[in-house]
């Protein structure tokens, strides 16, 4: 009787979180993929998944997508990771620089684009800077950028703003590691380069992992600071289109089923490369058991 | 020469924290050196300062001869056990030992052969392919050995590495301890707070309080000729009894005299406590120097509070003039029905200035 109570009290416990998954999160999900693969009638039909693909822009956001992920995650991890190194080491001033780098984080995504919108316009505040400098002469046209050099811009953007989340998951797994982890590294010959590598990246990959799936999951929905830049359609992602058919062309008949059909596709790829991603890293560590 | 020297070492931390205070000390090669004193004293600040770990404030560390003030760690050739053990947890226990190795960059088949020569002498053998996490603590213990003799270091060093042990492993560890450094021959210095670790371990003792060194000596020497009060009282469990008194003179000879006794002192100390005839004195008695007497040639009697049965012997807790008295007895087991006890000295005791805290004679 006791036992039995004992099993069943934990799923008691859970019902209300259940519940509004259920409610709130699986439905939309199975309608969103249910949407995606049947035709106006609700017939069983691939149909927009082709119209997707087929899309002018679809190969544009798909590679603004993966490029912009990867070489975000890469960038924002390096150097939120020498960053939370540099400020793990308690030095004068430490603190303060601490709360300096947290500041990007307490600015909403839409403020940055507007701040950095001002900043960039021809004769906004960055120009201004650079002529004071005397770095430039003429002002540079940033916001007629294209191809690359968008996208570049917009990571560039974007690592300004999450950089501190990164570095505070880093940073708190830091703190957390045993300090006589380094110092027997030191004792036994290790450089501190070799330090970093061999000591302090595995034993804090967990943390690591933490931190870079988040920054996947996130960079592979970015659309907001693009189309707040450069309005829709200049630097196309995927979650872009899925703004711009719920945003911009609502009546359309199709948007519906095309912004639900780019919502599966993102799904999807996110998996897959979170996936890859966990595969490598298992596989890694195996390499270094033997 | 000697093979470490600290001169005049001083450190200060965030600017007005003094937790060493110009010490001076000399290791000769192959001894085995103690750090002994209670939690706070600067023992693990000096070892740091010695391995490289922590800058010098002030003073000088010689190693060898030759100034290592500015070494990183790696350069001084000192091996270190950590309190933590400190063993890489995502490393197997062979990768832990072979990690100096391979960074040395000697060969594969060296390396083999000497991770197998330090994990036999330590005994772990059978778990060169294990992690970290599932080896006892007495075996991590044994991994961070072999870890520090894989690189056959001039100089070792230990950060109170039996403390996160049972009682029981921690004795047999200390013996295991003793013998590696009988066969590696090579300088240790260890860091205990342990009294009988340290009396069990040592060639020399060095004994500090609060930043400074207190008395550096053999066990023996740190026992039966104890230099100050803090020392007197730190090491001896029991340990060493206080009794307030003041030297009186009568006919030429000295006396020790207080409200419950009057002690005569032994005439060859007459020419050291010159100075101190009519002043007062702490007198410093070890537990086992208050012997049981007769009630005809008893010093003075104690009230009896309690007594604790050690086995082969027992501890008698009394009181004298209200203050907590302990004495060593083999003779006395069941003390139901006893209430005072007659006592005497065997005729050895320390006297120490009461200013200075200073042994007298
Ligand atoms: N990193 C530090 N910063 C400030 N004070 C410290 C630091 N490390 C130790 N201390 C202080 O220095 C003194 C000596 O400490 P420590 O060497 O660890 O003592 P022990 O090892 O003998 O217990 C203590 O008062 C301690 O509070
Ligand atoms: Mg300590």
């Amino acid at each position: 009787m006791k036992n039995k109570y004992k099993k069943w009290f934990p799923y008691f416990l859970l019902t209300p979180a259940l519940l509004y998954y259920v409610l709130f999160w699986i439905r939309p999900v199975l309608r969103a993929f249910f949407e995606s693969m049947t035709d106006y009638d609700g017939s069983f039909s691939l149909m927009f998944f082709s119209k997707v693909i087929n899309e002018s822009m679809f190969t544009a956001a798909l590679r603004n997508s993966l490029l912009f992920a990867l070489i975000s995650v890469m960038l924002q991890f390096t150097v939120a990771f020498m960053m939370a190194l540099l400020l793990n080491k308690k030095f004068k001033g430490s603190n303060l620089l601490l709360f300096v780098a947290l500041i990007p984080m307490a600015v909403p995504p839409a403020a940055v684009a507007i701040l950095w919108k001002t900043g960039f316009s021809t004769f906004g505040w960055i120009n201004n800077l650079l002529i004071t400098l005397n770095l430039i002469k003429e002002p540079i046209l940033w916001m007629t950028a294209k191809g690359y050099n968008a996208l570049l811009f917009l990571i560039l953007i974007d690592t300004w703003t999450v950089l501190p989340s990164v570095m505070i998951i880093l940073l708190a797994g830091l703190q957390n590691l045993n300090k006589e982890y380094e110092e027997a590294g030191l004792i036994f010959g290790a450089s501190r380069f070799q330090i970093i590598k061999d000591i302090i990246m595995p034993i804090l990959k967990p943390t690591i992992i933490t931190a870079v799936i988040l920054r996947m999951i996130a960079a592979m929905q970015v659309w907001m600071i693009s189309v707040m830049m450069f309005g829709y359609g200049r630097v196309p992602f995927l979650v872009e289109r899925i703004a711009y058919y719920t945003d911009m062309v609502p009546m359309l008949k199709e948007s519906y089923k095309m912004s639900l059909t780019y919502s599966v596709v993102v799904t999807t790829i996110v998996m897959i490369s979170v996936m890859i991603y966990l595969r490598v890293n298992k596989k890694k560590e195996k390499e270094v058991r033997i | 020469m000697e093979f470490l020297e600290l001169k005049n070492l001083t450190k200060i931390y965030q600017k007005d924290i003094l937790a060493i205070d110009k010490i001076d000390l000399k290791i000769k090669d192959g001894e085995f050196l103690v750090l002994l004193g209670p939690s706070g004293c600067g023992k693990t600040t000096t070892m740091r300062m010695i391995a490289g770990l922590e800058d010098v404030t002030e003073g000088e560390i010689f190693i060898e001869g030759k100034l290592v003030n500015n070494l990183q760690p790696r350069e001084r050739g000192v091996s270190m056990i950590f309190q933590s053990y400190a063993i890489w947890p995502h490393m197997t226990v062979f990768n832990n030992i072979a990690y100096a190795l391979k960074i040395k960059k000697m060969s594969k088949e060296k390396i083999n052969e000497t991770v197998k020569k330090v994990a036999k002498m330590s005994n772990i053998e059978e778990y060169l392919n294990r992690y970290p996490s599932q080896l006892s603590g007495g075996q991590q213990q044994r991994v961070a050995v072999a870890r520090a003799m894989a690189v056959d270091p001039k100089l070792f060093l230990m950060d109170e590495p039996l403390s996160n042990l049972d009682a029981k492993l921690r004795v047999s560890m200390r013996t295991d301890l003793k013998e590696m450094h009988k066969r590696s021959g090579a300088t240790t210095i260890f860091v205990t707070h342990d009294q009988s670790e340290a009396m069990s371990l040592a060639d020399r003792i060095v004994i500090m309080n609060t930043g400074t060194i207190e008395q550096i000596g053999t066990p023996n020497e740190i026992y039966h000729d104890s230099k100050t009060m803090f020392v007197a009282d730190f090491i001896g469990s029991p340990s060493t009894n206080f009794v307030d008194v003041k030297i009186i003179s009568k006919d030429n000879k000295l006396f020790a005299k207080n409200d419950a006794f009057e002690l005569p002192i032994d005439d060859k100390f007459n020419d050291k406590l010159h100075g101190y005839i009519d002043k007062d004195v702490v007198f410093g008695f070890r537990p086992e120097n208050l012997v049981l007497s007769s009630d005809e040639e008893k010093l003075f009697d104690i009230d009896v509070v309690l007594v604790e049965p050690q086995g082969s012997h027992s501890v008698i807790v009394g009181r004298l003039l209200s203050k907590q008295i302990k004495i060593v007895s083999d003779e006395v087991r069941d003390m139901k029905n006893i209430k005072t006890l007659p006592i005497k000295s065997n005729g050895i005791y320390f006297i120490f200035d009461k200013e200075t805290e200073k042994r007298i004679c």
